[in-house]
């Protein structure tokens, strides 16, 4: 199951240092490829979704912030992909 | 890269859930184990980052951190064990390009390797305590490679031997030197400080302390200095481009000791080309340069500082004791400002001005400037031949140049007591004859002397000024009250009226006055006295000028310019043509040294001689006839006829100068000792003198013994007394 979105790349490196990596050209990545592949369990993938949403937006909708799952499962990703902004920000809530 | 462009950003969920089987942790690590092959071997583009981050998470999460770190370091070590083998067999040169290559390429590798792990890096390493991947990939480098036992000795030798080919005029390639150190650096002090830093320190001394050795056997000090200052720029241009900036300090350190420090005095005294030779050449540049480079090292500048000193102290000592140089007063103060210019040139020019070497040289002028005890009567003399006529043709503000250069002589003046003296001498003979060439020069000079020593120093200089002025006023209030009486061909007359006290004391010899001019200096009496009361006025003969109109033979008329004295003797040949000496000094009264000295100049002199001597001789004798020279000629209307006066003392009039002058100091230390006493009631003999001393010292150095007699005299007057008990001790009586 492939789900295909368009993002800054430049927002998403500078959240976190694994999209920095991941996005780096001269890294493991082939030169000119301009699609990047993520893959997560699928149970990790609303939760990585919000993630995204929150390095643009910077909070997070308030029916996740009430739920205690979603925000835990937000918070995990968070921490996977060293995203600081989004664990602090979950931690504080 | 970096521009907001979109990309295509696929979310991929996993099919299948993380299976955990037991052979799940050894399949993930294969797979991160192939990927740190593959990027060592240069074949990284065909891995994934993502994939293998997350392999790496997922092992972290499921309590695998441990397998990963082992594996890593296992990996690492082979990798790098394989690395070593490779650069032990480079062969000569290679070895450092090889080593050089290994390093870029384990760095990247590292790089990659530590992206990889970053979520160990972040959460497993800091729990576990255990070194951060980066670091250990360094620590792994340094013991693998750079401190392998094949390659340690190797490679410190290859690099100090670079140095040595470098230091010898080679040309070698800097940046592999640089890349090098700057692996070192990365891999922490400790191993920067122990295998390269401390060996080529060592060496570096070695290499100095042989060449130091050479230099100093076949150069001379300038040379030397040369060399010394352009190998501690090399060193230092040496260590910034090696990026071993961190030993800067250290090397230039080595290089001053062996070339510096260790020679010190040898080139200091270094025979024909040292510090001496170079102050009696002026090398500016030379002196700059020793100054510089001893000013690195401690005990440098004192060690210059010495020789300079004792050698101004010598040198001083020769020209101020030398009985040849002061023959000429002027000549003999113009030498020490010359002297002074030079040294304070070289301090400004060479030695930056440093104010422990200002102290030196004061100190030392100080020092044997007071060697000679006419240095206060001769300083004044210059003042005297400065302000009498050599300042005409000088600006105002290189008068003042002149004269703050003679304060700065006077400053060194232990006996300024003695100086007030003379310079009083000369002051009153420039005022009272009119020779004094500027009246703001003067003045300035006065002022000069009141801000160094005070207003008491200058007063009576001051009322000699006051004097002068008032007398001026007196003169035309003379003339103005005699206008009646005054007639056709009498002798006019100017009085200076001088206060008794201000002036040098004279003994009061008066001469006889020739009749014309007696009765007009009774008439001027009688006015000045009906003016003034309760005054008293009395000649000083010995200090006036006239000036006469005659007539010789052919009827060619002169005027003379003559002293008193010398007036009253020519105005006798009005009424004789011939007169024995006997008879001149019976009719004049003149002392008999004066009268010696203005018949010589009358009779003796070329061009001046308007008497004639029976018998022709130089010298004056009491059997002497004198007649009217009536073929006198000179091709100048006036004739300025002069004393032949000693412009210097003679031996016993220097000694009476001296005696009038301890006279003088007997007062001032009474004064201070009763000062001193009055405020502290009790105090023993020793600090009494130190005392005096202290407060004395702006004017003269008085000696103790003569300190000690004036104490006794004051307790002779009851102003003190002795304590009973102790004897040492004086007690103020009032």
């Amino acid at each position: 199951m492939m789900e295909c979105i368009h993002i800054s790349s430049v927002i998403l490196a500078g959240a976190s240092p694994f999209f920095q990596n991941l996005f780096s050209n001269d890294r493991l990545e082939t030169g000119e490829q301009k699609e990047t592949i993520i893959t997560v369990d699928v149970s990790q993938k609303d939760a990585l979704m919000e993630l995204l949403n929150f390095i643009y937006g910077k909070k997070l909708p308030p029916t996740i912030v009430a739920s205690i799952p979603s925000l835990f499962g937000i918070l995990m990703v968070a921490h996977k992909y060293d995203v600081p902004s989004c664990v602090r920000y979950c931690t504080c809530l | 890269m970096s521009t907001q462009k979109k990309r295509n950003f696929k979310i991929e969920a996993f099919k299948h859930r993380v299976e955990l089987d037991p052979k799940y942790a050894e399949k993930t690590w294969k797979i991160l184990e192939h990927a740190i092959e593959e990027i060592y071997n240069h074949n990284a583009s065909g891995l994934s980052f993502e994939e293998l981050y997350r392999n790496a998470y997922n092992m972290v999460l499921h309590k695998y951190g441990e397998k990963l770190y082992s594996g890593l370091v296992t990996t690492m070590t082979s990798h790098l064990k394989n690395i070593s083998r490779e650069v032990e067999l480079a062969q000569g040169g290679f070895f450092l390009e090889e080593l050089n290559r290994k390093w870029e390429d384990h760095r990247k590798a590292l790089q990659m390797i530590r992206d990889i792990l970053m979520y160990m890096d972040r959460t497993f390493v800091p729990s576990a305590q255990k070194t951060p991947v980066n670091d250990l990939g360094l620590n792994l480098w340094r013991d693998n490679i750079v401190r392998s036992p094949k390659i340690q000795a190797r490679l410190k030798n290859t690099l100090l031997e670079l140095v040595e080919r470098e230091r010898t005029g080679e040309v070698i390639n800097r940046g592999l030197m640089r890349n090098v150190i700057q692996m070192l650096k990365e891999l922490g002090p400790n191993v920067y400080q122990e295998d390269f830093e401390k060996p080529f320190l060592d060496v570096s001394a070695d290499f100095y302390r042989v060449e130091s050795q050479k230099f100093i056997e076949c150069c001379d000090c300038g040379e030397y200095m040369k060399k010394a200052e352009r190998r501690l720029n090399e060193e230092t241009e040496r260590v910034s481009h090696y990026s071993a900036e961190a030993s800067g300090g250290k090397i230039e350190n080595v290089v001053e000791r062996e070339m510096i420090a260790n020679h010190m005095q040898r080139l200091v005294q270094m025979e024909n080309s040292g510090l001496v030779n170079m102050l009696v050449d002026d090398k500016y540049d030379d002196l700059s340069r020793m100054y510089n480079l001893f000013n690195r090292v401690p005990g440098g500048l004192s060690a210059i500082k010495d020789v300079m000193t004792s050698y101004l102290r010598e040198t001083g000592k020769q020209l101020v004791t030398d009985p040849e140089k002061s023959k000429d007063p002027v000549e003999f103060v113009q030498r020490l400002l010359d002297q002074k210019d030079k040294y304070d040139k070289i301090i400004s020019l060479a030695f930056s001005n440093d104010k422990t070497f200002q102290n030196a040289l004061n100190g030392s002028f100080e020092y044997f400037i007071n060697l000679n005890p006419r240095s206060p009567e001769f300083i004044s003399l210059f003042v005297d031949d400065k302000l009498r006529k050599g300042l005409k043709e000088v600006s105002e503000e290189d008068v003042e140049v002149v004269l703050d250069k003679v304060m700065m002589l006077f400053r060194y003046l232990q006996e300024k007591d003695v100086f007030e003296k003379y310079y009083k001498q000369h002051l009153a003979k420039r005022l009272l004859s009119g020779k004094s060439a500027s009246d703001e020069a003067e003045r300035s000079l006065i002022v000069k002397l009141k801000t160094e020593c005070g207003y008491q120093f200058t007063s009576k200089l001051e009322g000699m000024f006051t004097d002068m002025r008032t007398s001026q006023d007196t003169m035309q209030g003379f003339y103005a009250s005699q206008s009646s009486e005054m007639s056709e061909g009498q002798p006019s007359l100017v009085v200076q009226v001088l206060t008794t006290g201000s002036w040098p004391t004279q003994a009061s010899t008066t001469c006889n006055l020739p009749p014309e001019i007696h009765g007009v200096c009774e008439r001027f009496k009688a006015y000045y006295l009906g003016t003034h009361s309760g005054r008293r006025l009395s000649w000083q003969t010995s200090m006036g000028s006239a000036d006469l109109k005659a007539v010789f033979g052919k009827g060619q008329k002169h005027e003379l310019n003559v002293s008193t004295y010398q007036m009253c003797i020519l105005m006798l040949f009005n009424s004789s043509d011939q007169m024995s000496y006997k008879e001149i000094e019976q009719a004049t009264a003149i002392p008999a040294p004066d009268l010696k000295r203005c018949l010589q100049s009358l009779a003796c002199v070329k061009g001046k001689n308007v008497l004639r001597k029976e018998p022709m001789s130089k010298d004056i004798m009491e059997d002497d006839d004198f007649f009217f020279n009536d073929r006198f000629t000179s091709k100048f209307f006036k004739v300025k006829i002069g004393t032949v006066a000693a412009q210097k003392e003679s031996e016993p009039e220097k000694q009476e100068t001296r005696q009038r002058v301890e006279e003088d100091r007997k007062p001032q230390i009474e004064a201070a000792i009763v000062r001193i006493m009055k405020s502290r009631r009790v105090l023993d003999h020793n600090n009494i003198v130190t005392e005096v001393t202290k407060q004395l010292q702006s004017r003269f150095l008085p000696n103790p013994v003569v300190i000690k007699k004036r104490i006794e005299s004051l307790i002779e007057r009851e102003f003190l007394e002795r304590d009973k008990v102790d004897r040492k001790m004086y007690r103020y009586l009032a």
